[in-house]
């Protein structure tokens, strides 16, 4: 490895977002361990009331995280009460970037690779000016058989964030409540953007839910859209690694997003980046990849077929149609579960 | 609406890049004037060996420098031999880059309205290290019709080059041989990239035309190239600042007189600017901005053909 930042002391700021899950939040916590950081922050958020187990669980996490045996600047966030994984990480982005210019972020579930963070400070070093981009990832979803060779990485208008980096110069366009959202469609700002009917609806969908809130995608679980919508009303764009740098450990259970485990992202294997970065030549969105990774990761093709017959057919004709046809799936051996047929997965995994 | 009144002197460079149109440089010479700018740079390509009018015309035109009676430093470019339309103002770009950071470009056809100067240089000040925008054009053909009212400008995909503005950090990304366009096209980059698919065979038939002709006349494609691949945004007023007058006989590629665009009034925007608070490509509009260059490109050729009938018969 030869990045210009494989020497210790590793300068980049890391932000680590832990809660209540102490086996991931140790796994996680050992790769950082690997790359020593100067200068750590942790923001943990507060045990939830109506968990009896969170107080315990989370108490050992925040134990696990206040280890660091290597010379560090260690900041922390430990909240008493709990905002929830709208709130809380969002927050926590906030008070990291109020600290510091440039940063890594890291979920308690969201395992990196070691080049990971050396990715992200290569980069976070080269795009500090160019406000084109907003956002360094860690994650590709895409078969290796048809990502690229020639480039160490691509740009996309879709976001990762399992794992990912940025400026404040771009946090700082981050808005919660989506202001800005009233104008941005009342004015039809966001007309042409997208290339087919269902991603149209996906996506409107989804940022009048951030903005208006709703009991299944209301703003208290998600930050994320909210950073899609501000990342597409800015032309910001979004850095792609070729390999895949980052996995998540926390399909399951315990998850507040990622319930399935067999959810979307679920296997993805854990590579290294090759240094040098090699650069694209230009600076250009592929927007086939773009539709790829939404037809693969953020939506069924049930959904995709059923978004695309809606705008034809009248409503009153539609419905009965729909019902039929889940009814009928629901019959098919070996078909998908309900879960998974629902209209609108998150694009982190599948939002129950 | 109340007259336009400059609130600081122009102290952005400014670029005029003239040919063998003495009548016309005058007009556009005489806005500058008015607007007095600091610096003054002067390109002029050489006249064509062919054409024996040009080396008097081209004289002529150069004699412009002579009236400049305010304070400006004046650099000139004044070359010999042509090197036609294409690679002529696109080195004279790369000239006044070379010596400046930042600044307005006028051909000798554009006739820009006084708050066009200012409007450029708020901008060049406002955008300098922002580099989602590549271009500040002064153009806006969409005969009065706006989508936003609130703001001054919007950002589109269309860099109108009647007038217009840039930075050194954008013209640094122009390349006249378009070479990585192959390799864009071959990656899947322009699909799904345009309006429509009249769009994608409009644009990339220019891109095809560029890449395959030896001695190409034309700067423009390549710049459109370079904000595509690049992707940066230009930036469109919303009211029409620069006329161009220069439709008819003597020009190379706007030989239409009847393409509408050619009778665009220049208007003066409001100050204070209004900025839009968010930096989204204004997909409507351009969409809108389309169909009537399509419509102009159409309707113009039918009339051509019409008026050939006529002379015919």
């Amino acid at each position: 490895m030869t990045s210009k930042h494989a020497k210790e002391p590793f300068a980049t700021p890391v932000l680590f977002m832990v809660f209540n899950r102490p086996e991931t939040t140790r796994r996680v916590m050992d790769a950082i361990r690997k790359i020593k950081p100067a200068k750590l922050y942790i923001a943990a958020d507060g045990p939830r009331e109506n968990m009896h187990d969170d107080l315990e669980k989370c108490k050992i996490v925040r134990d696990i995280v206040s280890l660091v045996d290597w010379d560090c600047m260690v900041t922390k966030l430990f909240r008493e009460e709990n905002l929830g994984c709208g709130k809380g990480p969002s927050s926590a982005m906030s008070w990291f970037f109020e600290q510091e210019e440039e940063g890594i972020i890291l979920e308690d579930d969201c395992l990196p690779s070691e080049s990971f963070f050396f990715f992200c400070a290569d980069l976070l070093e080269r795009y500090r000016y160019d406000t084109r981009i907003m956002e360094i990832g860690g994650t590709n979803f895409e078969n290796e058989k048809v990502r690229g060779k020639e480039h160490s990485y691509f740009f996309s208008n879709m976001i990762y964030i399992w794992g990912w980096a940025t400026w404040r110069r771009a946090w700082k366009l981050y808005n919660y409540e989506m202001a800005h959202y009233n104008e941005i469609t009342s004015k039809r700002y966001l007309d042409g953007h997208f290339d087919f009917a269902y991603e149209v609806e996906h996506f409107n969908y989804i940022f009048e839910k951030m903005h208006t809130g709703d009991k299944r995608t209301s703003r208290k679980t998600v930050w994320d859209y909210q950073w899609q919508f501000i990342c597409k009303i800015n032309s910001g764009l979004i850095i792609v690694p070729e390999k895949n740098l980052v996995t998540n450990l926390g399909f399951g259970a315990d998850a507040t997003n990622t319930k399935n485990p067999v959810g979307a992202g679920h296997d993805l294997k854990l590579d290294e980046m090759d240094f040098p970065l090699k650069h694209p030549d230009f600076i250009m969105v592929n927007k086939r990849r773009d539709h790829r990774y939404f037809n693969e990761i953020c939506s069924s093709r049930y959904y995709r077929i059923k978004s695309s017959i809606k705008q034809y057919v009248p409503k009153p004709i539609f419905e009965p149609i729909k019902l039929l046809f889940k009814n009928l799936l629901r019959l098919l051996p070996g078909e998908k579960n309900e879960e998974s047929l629902s209209p609108h997965t998150h694009a982190l995994g599948n939002r129950s | 609406m109340s007259p336009f009144v400059p609130s600081t002197p122009l102290h952005t460079p400014v670029l005029l890049v003239i040919f063998n149109r003495p009548k016309t440089t005058q007009l556009v010479f005489e806005a500058i004037r008015k607007a007095k700018p600091t610096r003054l740079y002067i390109a002029a390509d050489g006249p064509r060996k062919n054409v024996e009018s040009d080396s008097k015309n081209c004289a002529e035109a150069r004699k412009i420098i002579e009236q400049v009676d305010w304070d400006c430093r004046v650099e000139t470019l004044f070359r010999e031999e042509n090197v036609n339309c294409g690679v002529g103002p696109s080195s004279a770009f790369t000239w006044f880059f070379e010596h400046e950071e930042e600044g307005i470009i006028l051909e000798d056809d554009c006739v820009p309205s006084q708050s066009f100067f200012w409007f450029c240089q708020e901008l060049l000040d406002y955008y300098r290290h922002d580099t989602r925008v590549m271009h500040i054009g002064g153009n806006n053909f969409l005969n009065g019709w706006k989508k936003d009212n609130d703001y001054s400008y919007y950002f589109s995909r269309s860099g109108h080059i009647w007038g217009w503005a840039t930075w050194r950090r954008a013209w640094q990304k122009f390349d006249f041989t378009i070479k990585n366009y192959t390799k864009a096209k071959r990656n899947g980059f322009f699909q799904y990239y345009f309006l429509n698919p009249i769009e994608k065979i409009y644009r990339l038939r220019k891109f095809n035309k560029t890449t395959a002709r030896e001695n190409v006349d034309w700067w423009d494609y390549q710049w459109d190239f370079a904000r595509y691949s690049n992707s940066g945004l230009a930036i469109v007023p919303n009211t029409n600042l620069v006329t161009n007058i220069g439709f008819g006989d003597l020009a190379t590629h706007t030989t239409n007189v009847n393409s509408k665009r050619s009778s665009m009034e220049a208007n003066d925007i409001q100050f204070p600017l209004d900025h839009p608070p968010f930096m989204i490509r204004d997909v409507v509009s351009d969409k809108r901005y389309f169909k009537i260059f399509m419509n102009d490109i159409i309707s113009s050729k039918v009339k051509t053909l019409q008026s050939i009938l006529k002379f015919t018969t």
